[in-house]
């Protein structure tokens, strides 16, 4: 049916993989990392958000524990980065790879021991009003939100342009005096609190389990490969692709629904290698 | 030993093959001490996964292409055993090992022609996402595949014999010499391909992929052919694995698979010759040692991958090799 349902479950998780994306094309941009972490981020941020609202007992204060475990899970990110991640800076790109590839297991691991591998899961605190799920507005609303200050911060503020300068070319930023260890370190708790933020959004749609995060990290890759890396524009776009995609092939052919963003992906990567706002290599 | 083909010529000294085969006539006299089959059944569960591993490290060691998908390859030659198996009947061990071996390489040139075209974050996030891809295609087509529950494999026939035994009792007694044989073959074949004209070219590109091009060789078709090589050798493992156990599933395809084989590679020491021998042989007598706890096990090979990678990238033997050629 292409009714209000499709339109609503397709933009609701389009709205959610921008959230995700955006924040691995920030770390991406600065830092020329692609964070396989962030799997560990938005699992992290469903648990601490679950484990809050339980504690909270109120499912509508579920915006409280967004916040918290955004707060939480930058936390952890700038720990992450401040400990090890800053350690393979020098390396070649594979081993990035493989440290942010193995905090994916290790975090697994201590989300089992704290967590249990029994699906953690709640109701929509605000259920259906006259049919339309009304959740799904609110990831849109929050989605909106989240845009709208980075957006802000980036183009408006200092310290956004200071961002811009490392990204563009971090040498002459140094050279201008910018703290760039600085902006690495805050953009990458940046990118894991949204994770994180993403995470928490989302218990009341999909179950919080220790394997979800891969899934989800494998769909925002295909996002950030369709809009092309490093571009937030291009993020945004290929995460109303993707999320279409998604929602289009649950309805139509729920048997390959996974497959349908492969789909996509491979034929974007055939007509137009570097993405739709990508830079062509050279 | 020289060998020329295709334009390559191979060549082995003897000093190096009499050490290779030295080494397969250890491994056979273990099974005649006096050890447990369940010793010896654990010892082979480390030859295959060295099979594996030295595949493996071809393609990232070698080639310098980190790919989180080899999974797919061990599983298809897993799984072609098995499907055949269960739907044909059939039980000639060294024609379901072929065909295994064969639909690998198909399998590989397909999924090598597609990832090979980009450069390699892009390479690392194809192969990630077309393992789990794989892991839903066999939950979704669990009429066929067996789903989550897998596909048992029944003790296979070779020259005749062996079909009327149990799994166990076959890969202890036949099954184990047979790896022996092709974990040596494997180590020969491996060895004169690193050190042809093919294998410097790769290491070349590795190393400088740019500056290849530059010289008129296409890179793009250097990765390819290193990828399906792996390929065929991951999926004969896989075939090794699936009449071992006699038994597959899903598990062997997806990420926490793939995962396994980064650590077995990096452990042992990417891009040295025997790294990966030496981390099968510690991986697989780790996970036997540590799998009761399994809580644990993720947590314990991820933080293992960022203590090397962080300490001693070069893993065991690429960490040793200098010293021990100070004292040699």
């Amino acid at each position: 049916m292409l009714g209000i349902t499709f339109l609503a479950n397709s933009v609701s998780y389009s709205c959610f993989l921008i959230i995700m994306s955006i924040g691995l094309v920030l770390i991406f941009s600065i830092l020329g990392i692609v964070n396989f972490a962030h799997a560990i981020f938005f699992e992290l941020g469903a648990f601490i958000g679950y484990t809050t609202i339980t504690w909270l007992n109120n499912p509508s204060l579920i915006f409280l524990s967004i916040i918290f475990s955004a707060v939480i899970v930058g936390v952890i990110g700038v720990l992450f980065e401040v400990s090890l991640l800053k350690r393979a800076y020098g390396m070649g790109e594979e081993y990035q790879i493989l440290l942010t590839f193995g905090a994916i297991l290790a975090g697994v691991g201590i989300e089992r021991m704290i967590w249990g591998s029994t699906p953690r899961t709640m109701l929509s605190p605000f259920g259906n009003i006259n049919g339309y799920p009304v959740y799904n507005l609110l990831i849109v609303i929050v989605a909106a939100i989240v845009v709208v200050i980075l957006m802000y911060i980036l183009n408006r503020t200092r310290f956004g342009r200071e961002i811009r300068a490392v990204a563009s070319n971090e040498e002459v930023a140094l050279n201008l005096g910018i703290n760039v260890r600085r902006i690495q370190t805050i953009t990458f708790g940046i990118g894991a609190a949204l994770a994180g933020l993403a995470g928490a959004l989302m218990i009341p749609i999909m179950n919080a389990t220790p394997e979800m995060g891969v899934n989800i990290l494998i769909l925002s890759f295909i996002v950030i490969v369709v809009g092309g890396l490093g571009s937030l524009r291009g993020a945004i776009i290929g995460s109303f692709v993707v999320g279409i995609a998604r929602t289009f092939g649950i309805n139509y052919f729920p048997k390959i629904s996974f497959a349908v963003a492969y789909i996509v992906l491979v034929g974007v990567l055939i007509l137009r290698p570097s993405g739709i706002y990508g830079e062509e290599e050279t | 030993m020289n060998v020329s083909l295709l334009n390559q010529r191979f060549t082995l000294d003897r000093k190096k093959l009499g050490l290779i085969i030295l080494f397969g006539i250890v491994l056979l006299l273990i099974s005649f001490l006096p050890v447990s089959d369940y010793q010896v059944y654990i010892l082979e569960g480390a030859l295959i996964w060295a099979i594996y591993a030295i595949s493996y490290n071809l393609l990232f060691g070698y080639t310098g292409l980190l790919s989180f998908g080899h999974g797919l390859l061990i599983g298809s030659g897993a799984y072609t055993v098995a499907l055949i198996m269960k739907y044909t009947g059939m039980q000639s061990f060294w024609l379901l090992l072929l065909i295994s071996i064969v639909v690998t390489i198909l399998f590989s040139m397909g999924l090598g022609a597609l990832c090979v075209r980009y450069t390699s974050i892009y390479f690392t996030m194809l192969t990630l996402g077309f393992a789990q891809l794989g892991v839903v295609i066999i939950r979704q087509f669990g009429g066929i595949t067996g789903g989550d529950n897998g596909i048992s494999v029944s003790a296979p026939s070779l020259f005749g014999v062996g079909s009327e035994m149990g799994s166990f009792d076959f890969s202890v007694s036949y099954l184990f010499y047979i790896v022996v044989f092709l974990l040596i073959l494997t180590i020969i074949i491996f060895y004169m391909i690193v050190n042809s004209p093919f294998g410097k070219t790769v290491q070349a590109i590795r190393e400088n992929p740019t500056r290849v091009r530059f010289i008129g060789i296409s890179v793009k078709k250097y990765r390819w052919i290193s990828f399906v090589i792996s390929g065929a050798f991951a999926g004969m493992a896989g075939a090794l694995t699936a009449f071992m156990t006699g038994y597959i599933e899903p598990g062997m395809v997806g990420f926490v698979a793939s995962s396994t084989i980064v650590f077995t590679v990096l452990i042992g020491g990417v891009g040295t010759f025997t790294g990966p021998l030496v981390g099968a042989f510690v991986f697989k007598y780790l996970e036997h040692y540590t799998t009761t706890q399994f809580e644990y096990y993720n947590f314990f090979i991820g933080a293992t991958i960022i203590a090397v990678v962080i300490l001693f990238r070069r893993g065991i033997i690429g960490e040793l090799e200098p010293r021990l050629r100070k004292w040699f």
